[in-house]
C-alpha cells in the first residue's frame, strides 16, 4: 500500500519548514533554490520509505504580494486503485507553496 | 515486436509507441490557445472551470495518441498576471527510458497558464 496521506503531508510540511521557514522573505533567486532543494528532499524522503512506487513531485512557489488569483487543477488517466495523488498547501508570510505528489504503482 | 498489448511481459514500449514530448507540444499550445485566447481578465470561477477544461481536453488528446500502457498526469495552473514571482520545481523518480514529461506555458496580458504533462509507462 502507498503511504498514508498524513505521512506525505508531514514530510512536505517538515521539508518546507526546514528549507524555507515561515518568516522567509520572497526573492526570486532564493525561491528557485528553495524550491529545488525542497523538491529534492521530499523525493528523498518518499523514496526512503521504501515503497514500490514511481514518484512525481511538483512544487510551485508563488509570491503573495498583490492578491493575485491562482488556480491549480490536475487530471490523471491511471489506475485509481493503485495510484495516488497528494496535494499540500503551505503558506508563509510572503509566499505560497503548492506541492503535488503523485505515486504510481510499478 | 507488434502491439505492446499483445505481449505478455512488457518492459519497454516499442519505438513507435513511446511517448515523445516534442510530438505533443504543438497540440497543447493549440488547446491553450483555443481555451484561453478569448480571456481578457482573470476571474476566479472562470479560471477554475478553464483549468478543468484544459486538463480534460489535453487528457482526451493524449488518449487519442493510442499509446498502450501509458498513464498520464496533467496539471494545469492558471494565475493572474500582476508582477508577482512564481517558480515551479519538478522531480521524478521513474524510468527515464520510457517515461516522459513536458511543460508548456501560455501567457497573455492578464493571465498566465502553465501545463505540466507526465506520461508514465506501466509494465
Amino acid at each position: 500500500m502507498a503511504l498514508p496521506e498524513e505521512d506525505v503531508h508531514m514530510i512536505i510540511k517538515q521539508v518546507l519548514d526546514e528549507t524555507v521557514g515561515a518568516n522567509a522573505t520572497y526573492t526570486h533567486k532564493d525561491s528557485v533554490q528553495w524550491n529545488q532543494k525542497a523538491v529534492e528532499q521530499i523525493t528523498k524522503k518518499l523514496v526512503a520509505a521504501g515503497k514500490p512506487y514511481k514518484y512525481v513531485v511538483t512544487s510551485s512557489f508563488l509570491q503573495i504580494s498583490c492578491g493575485s488569483g491562482l488556480n491549480v487543477s490536475t487530471i490523471s488517466y491511471w489506475n485509481k486503485v493503485t495510484d495516488f495523488s497528494y496535494m499540500y498547501r503551505w503558506e508563509a508570510k510572503t509566499m505560497l507553496a503548492i506541492v503535488y505528489v503523485f505515486a504510481i504503482a510499478i | 515486436m507488434e502491439d505492446a498489448n499483445n505481449r505478455n511481459f512488457v518492459l519497454r514500449p516499442t519505438p513507435g509507441q513511446k511517448f515523445r514530448p516534442k510530438a505533443v507540444t504543438a497540440m497543447i499550445q493549440e488547446v491553450l490557445g483555443e481555451k484561453l485566447g478569448a480571456v481578457i481578465a482573470y476571474d476566479e470561477n472562470e479560471a477554475d472551470q478553464a483549468s478543468r477544461d484544459i486538463s480534460a481536453a489535453i487528457r482526451e488528446k493524449l488518449k487519442g495518441l493510442q499509446l498502450p500502457r501509458y498513464k498520464y498526469i496533467v496539471q494545469t495552473m492558471i494565475a493572474e498576471q500582476c508582477g508577482n514571482g512564481a517558480t515551479t520545481a519538478i522531480q521524478c523518480v521513474w524510468d527515464e527510458d520510457c517515461d516522459g514529461f513536458l511543460s508548456q506555458r501560455y501567457v497573455n496580458g492578464s493571465i498566465w497558464c502553465e501545463v505540466l504533462v507526465f506520461a508514465v509507462f506501466h509494465y
